[in-house]
């Protein structure tokens, strides 16, 4: 039996009377790859902003190692070790694909105010450590190419791509991903499938938002199926599939 | 185009404006134009904390002025009053300047918005109030006489010629911090900021104390500048520390280039010398000045500095295609 990484308890999430997510029952297990599916309009893109913080949850409690997390900003949350990506990519795209990357090891790294403005031996030090991680995260996801373009130049497969190697800067425990094969053609989902697989195999837990079936079904340990906000089934991928109800949620009543 | 590339790291431009600075005295020697020179230097060093602030965090201040001020006047009635030298000046201005930023800056800039820029905007009217109503303090609106001339350990800087040094070292000072934090982890957090909150919010940025330790940094910047002003006048009045002077700040950064600090440079000398080119327009110089503005705003949106940087690469790419067409392909 693996540990709990995150755990979310009778989790709600109103908008006025539009329940995004209703006493919602998570468990995320270390070592993963857990998917969370669902029609459009399910509530998994609500589910992330509340676990990552940018949103209060109406009700109920969100735990990262059994710790309650729901009160805290998001940057005490991902110094937890939790972070994710952008259905709507968020990169900095006015920065270059390096300096992306290094803004992700912001956690990873020191270095305040003062320190920096004087540019202290110890900061002109870690200044190097940051580049060379962060190259190595570049090689690693296979944007080294591209170190020095600016983010917003880069075609979109590789911006999600980037989104990914950022968020890998901050060494999460816990990888949040919002529809990373979203606009992606075949060839770029199969390689981002092999990504995924490839950053399980480093030891970081994946919660993984996706439309894709093919993607989820293939690579996914667990899959929960949520529907108007409220699960309504989990299981190992081929349970999920013949699922009535998921069948019935996704294909309509009769 | 290796030399751009060259020229475009921010240590090679320090060395070469050095250079440059030094070597502006061997060619102005007019007692006038040096004076105009120092003025330039010290609102390029509150432009280059706006910058900053604005160019590179995303968050607008529009009482730069009030901080400007405070600098001159602590340090002025310090002086004037109790004859307090200008470092024990110094070393009162920013501690304070420091406090009552971070007093703003604090409640304000957690909110998302642009809560900073009314909250300065009201602290800068309050401050101006408190310049002409502090009389006694102060001198009220006919100004603040008889602060002392700079003085640093037993060196007096009387000449427009040695304020010329002595500020071109500051302003040199203040680049080069600000160079260093431009291109370090707190310099990426801030552009990260500007960029997208929710993104740098998750990546474990704490936005909140990155954006208030910017406006606290840039409101020394502020503060130092109202200082040497200070002691460089040696008399102070409200009427330089009006809104509009803000707003004439926020101008240079914007007109120079946000989120350039050789462009904040640049914005502070050309708006702070214009008066002196406009001059010869007489009664028409506000329209004057008001027309660059709207043409450098329709034309060169990113400011002069970057307009003229693609002026110059439109320029070169043209000129290379028509006197040698077949190597326009190895251009890109």
């Amino acid at each position: 039996m693996t540990t709990v990484l995150m755990e979310t308890r009778s989790l709600c999430r109103y908008f006025g009377g539009v329940q995004a997510i209703h006493e919602l029952d998570l468990e995320v297990r270390a070592g993963l790859i857990q998917s969370v599916i669902g029609p459009n309009g399910a509530g998994k893109t609500t589910l992330f902003n509340v676990v990552s913080g940018i949103l209060p949850p109406t009700s109920g409690e969100v735990f990262i190692d059994s710790a309650p997390i729901s009160d805290l900003a998001p940057h005490r949350i991902a110094a937890r070790g939790v972070t994710r990506t952008f259905q709507n990519l968020q990169l900095f795209s006015d920065m270059t694909v390096l300096e992306n990357v290094m803004v992700g090891m912001h956690l990873n790294s020191r270095g305040g105010f003062i320190a920096s403005a004087f540019k202290l031996p110890h900061v002109w030090k870690e200044e190097q450590r940051i580049r060379s991680v962060s190259m190595d995260i570049l090689q690693f996801t296979g944007l080294e190419k591209h170190a020095s373009r600016v983010a917003g130049s880069l075609p979109f497969g590789r911006q999600r791509v980037l989104e990914i190697a950022r968020a890998l800067g901050a060494e999460p425990r816990l990888l949040m991903l919002d529809e990373p094969a979203a606009g992606l053609n075949n060839r770029e989902t199969s390689d981002l499938s092999e990504l995924i697989g490839r950053i399980r195999d480093r030891g970081i837990t994946i919660l993984l938002v996706e439309h894709d079936m093919d993607l989820v079904m293939n690579i996914s340990d667990h899959v929960t199926v949520i529907d108007q906000g409220r699960k309504i089934a989990e299981g190992e991928p081929d349970q999920v599939r013949n699922d009535e109800k998921v069948l019935k949620a996704y294909l309509g009543e009769e | 185009m290796k030399v751009l590339s060259w020229l475009k790291n921010p240590y090679m431009g320090f060395v070469l404006f050095t250079l440059l600075v030094l070597g502006i005295p061997l060619v102005v020697t007019n007692q006038y134009y040096l004076g105009v020179l120092v003025i330039i230097a010290i609102h390029s060093i509150i432009v280059l904390g706006l910058d900053l602030l604005m160019g590179y965090t995303g968050q607008i201040s529009l009482g730069h002025a009030s901080f400007y001020g405070l600098g001159a006047y602590i340090t002025g009635v310090l002086s004037a009053h109790w004859q307090w030298p200008p470092l024990a000046g110094l070393a009162v201005t920013l501690p304070v300047v420091a406090i009552i930023a971070w007093l703003i800056g604090m409640p304000t800039l957690k909110l998302h918005g642009h809560y900073l820029a009314m909250a300065t905007l009201g602290f800068g009217i309050i401050v101006f109030i408190f310049f002409n109503e502090l009389g006694p303090l102060t001198g009220g609106p006919s100004g603040l006489t008889g602060i002392e001339a700079m003085n640093l350990f037993g060196v007096t800087f009387d000449t427009d010629r040695e304020w010329y040094f002595l500020s071109a070292i500051f302003l040199l000072a203040v680049l080069l911090l600000s160079i260093n934090v431009v291109r370090s982890r707190v310099g990426r957090a801030l552009r990260a900021i500007h960029g997208s909150e929710v993104a740098s919010g998750v990546l474990g940025v704490n936005i909140a104390r990155y954006k208030v330790g910017i406006f606290v940094l840039s409101a020394l910047y502020a503060a130092l500048a109202g200082w040497l002003y200070a002691h460089y006048i040696t008399f102070i009045s409200p009427s330089s520390f009006t809104f509009m002077f803000s707003v004439k700040l926020v101008t240079m950064v914007v007109i120079g280039s946000l989120g350039s600090l050789w462009g904040a440079i640049f914005g502070a000398a050309l708006l702070t010398s214009m008066p002196e080119f406009l001059y010869v327009f007489h009664n028409y110089e506000t329209l004057v000045f008001g027309l660059i503005l709207i043409v450098v705003m329709i034309f060169m949106p990113m400011g002069l500095l970057r307009g003229i940087e693609d002026l110059i690469a439109w320029s070169w790419h043209t000129a290379r295609e028509v006197f040698n067409p077949d190597s326009s392909e190895e251009l890109s």
